[in-house]
């Protein structure tokens, strides 16, 4: 008999190839992240990391949630009105190194929340034991025509 | 401002579905393809002597099917003639996910050798009677090895069923699948994930099932069939026994038989003797001519009444052998 798990790498999907590379990209950015920023060029104050986390955001879109989608909306257009609020009379430096510091700090936010949605998302797989507790519960629950709904208020999509 | 995103959030978007609300989840997908998307379910239960394999499957049957319990000295079966009635039964009775258990698989009336043979022939055949009641098949046996090809393909779970201690027996829970473009077989776990507004969520594979013992009705009445059975197998174990036995006197009867034979051969033995012109003329014993007189000696035997006879009077130089005669 040919025994092969998932687990053995046997076959490799474009999709998990991609899936390893978003993994890889973010754990890059946070790297990045903790060690010394640096400036892409003069005429922008983005850095390296401010947009690393911005693509990451996109390559992650898929697999975000809509609330989830709806607070990095909320983030960045909270960044746009903080930079908007940066007071004119300071000079240039200046001003580009308060966007930097605000960019710094709303990317940070991202990346954390990105972080999570990396972990929960589909791209990652847990394994998981399973457990009889009570017999009249997993009878009264297993003999159900409808789905039971293992994540709380969601429906389930299961394969096996 | 933006609301600020606390851990309470991701704990509400991702609730962790714990061990016990994942059984409710597993075994109402075993119950939703019987009952609701109308497939049958074949499942072999296999592990070492006493690692809870029978209970394991008394369990599966009991959380899956209402009719069970109350039928449960009927489903459990041990010989080809109960699993046909427990099917004819389910038939006549139309049990919607009936779930039968063939325990002890290969110790039953059929040997272990052509046991999943002849099994998967009559499963079969009664898949197709009774497969539009969508059974609940599960197989319980000590060897993965007995599993032929046919009925790996009849199966289409193989759980490994193992225990470290007396509370509970983990479960394996393989599902095999089959590669129609190579020939080959392969198994994979069980997976469950969340679909929100089309994102999916975290994939959990159940590599195991902590099942505990049975409530106290189930193993009783559980044990009191089984032991029933394995009491009638000491019997029938002891009535072998006697037969071998009997077997072997009557080879013995049969082997002074050929001594005797032989004594009448060498006595009489120009009654069994023929001439051979190859390479000469030669006489002989004609074995032949030894079961015509003994009809039932067979061809080997025969042959080896003319060999022992010829020794015999070759050692009472009573015929020459090898020697041209005068005809």
């Amino acid at each position: 008999m040919d025994e092969r798990t998932e687990q053995s790498g046997y076959q490799v999907q474009g999709s998990d190839i991609l899936k390893k590379k978003i993994f890889d990209y973010v754990f890059h950015l946070c790297n990045l992240a903790t060690t010394k920023e640096t400036e892409i060029a003069d005429y922008t104050y983005e850095t390296g990391f401010v947009r690393g986390v911005k693509l990451a955001k996109s390559l992650m879109w898929k697999y975000t949630k809509p609330e989830i989608k709806e607070t990095i909306k909320n983030i960045y257009s909270q960044l746009e009105y903080n930079i908007s609020r940066i007071p004119e009379k300071l000079d240039e430096a200046q001003k580009k190194l308060e966007k930097q510091m605000l960019s710094d700090d709303a990317s940070m936010q991202v990346l954390e929340i990105l972080l999570v949605v990396m972990l929960y998302s589909s791209m990652s797989v847990e394994m998981k034991e399973i457990e009889v507790k009570d017999w009249q519960s997993v009878i009264g629950k297993a003999r159900d025509d409808n789905p039971v709904r293992i994540f709380g208020n969601e429906i389930n999509e299961k394969e096996d | 401002m933006h609301d600020q995103f606390y851990e309470l959030d991701f704990d509400r978007i991702y609730p962790t579905p714990t061990s016990e609300t994942l059984a409710w989840a597993y075994f109402n997908r075993l119950y939703r393809k019987l009952h609701v998307e109308n497939f049958s379910l074949l499942i072999t239960f296999y592990g070492r002597h006493r690692a809870g394999k029978s209970l394991g499957a008394v369990d599966f049957g009991y959380i899956l099917d209402p009719t069970f319990l109350p039928n449960l000295e009927s489903r459990v079966v041990y010989t080809s003639k109960a699993l046909m009635q427990a099917f004819k039964d389910i038939r006549v009775k139309k049990i919607k996910g009936g779930a039968v258990i063939i325990d002890e698989a290969g110790s039953g009336d059929l040997s272990s050798q052509r046991w999943y043979e002849e099994v998967s022939k009559i499963v079969s055949a009664e898949l197709q009677a009774v497969g539009y009641l969508n059974p609940f098949i599960g197989f319980v046996t000590q060897s993965f090895s007995f599993i032929n090809t046919t009925a790996r393909k009849l199966s289409q779970g193989v759980f490994e069923v193992y225990r470290t201690n007396t509370s509970y027996s983990n479960i394996k829970p393989f599902w095999i699948e089959n590669n129609p473009w190579i020939s080959g077989s392969y198994r994979k776990y069980p997976i469950f994930c969340e679909n929100h507004n089309g994102v999916a969520s975290n994939i959990y594979k159940i590599n195991n099932i902590k099942i505990p013992l049975p409530p106290d009705e189930v193993k009783d009445r559980y044990i009191a069939h089984s032991q029933a059975y394995k009491d009638k197998l000491l019997v029938d174990s002891e009535e072998e026994i006697a037969l071998l036995e009997f077997d072997k006197n009557s080879k013995k009867v049969y082997a002074s038989g050929i001594d005797a034979i032989v004594e009448e051969v060498v006595s009489n033995y120009t009654d069994y003797t023929s001439v051979s012109q190859k390479k000469g003329v030669n006489v002989f014993l004609n074995p032949d001519l030894i079961r015509h007189s003994h009809s039932d000696l067979s061809i080997k035997d025969s042959k080896l009444v003319k060999a022992l006879a010829e020794k015999r009077l070759v050692k009472d130089n009573k015929v020459l052998f090898k020697q041209d005669v005068d005809l």
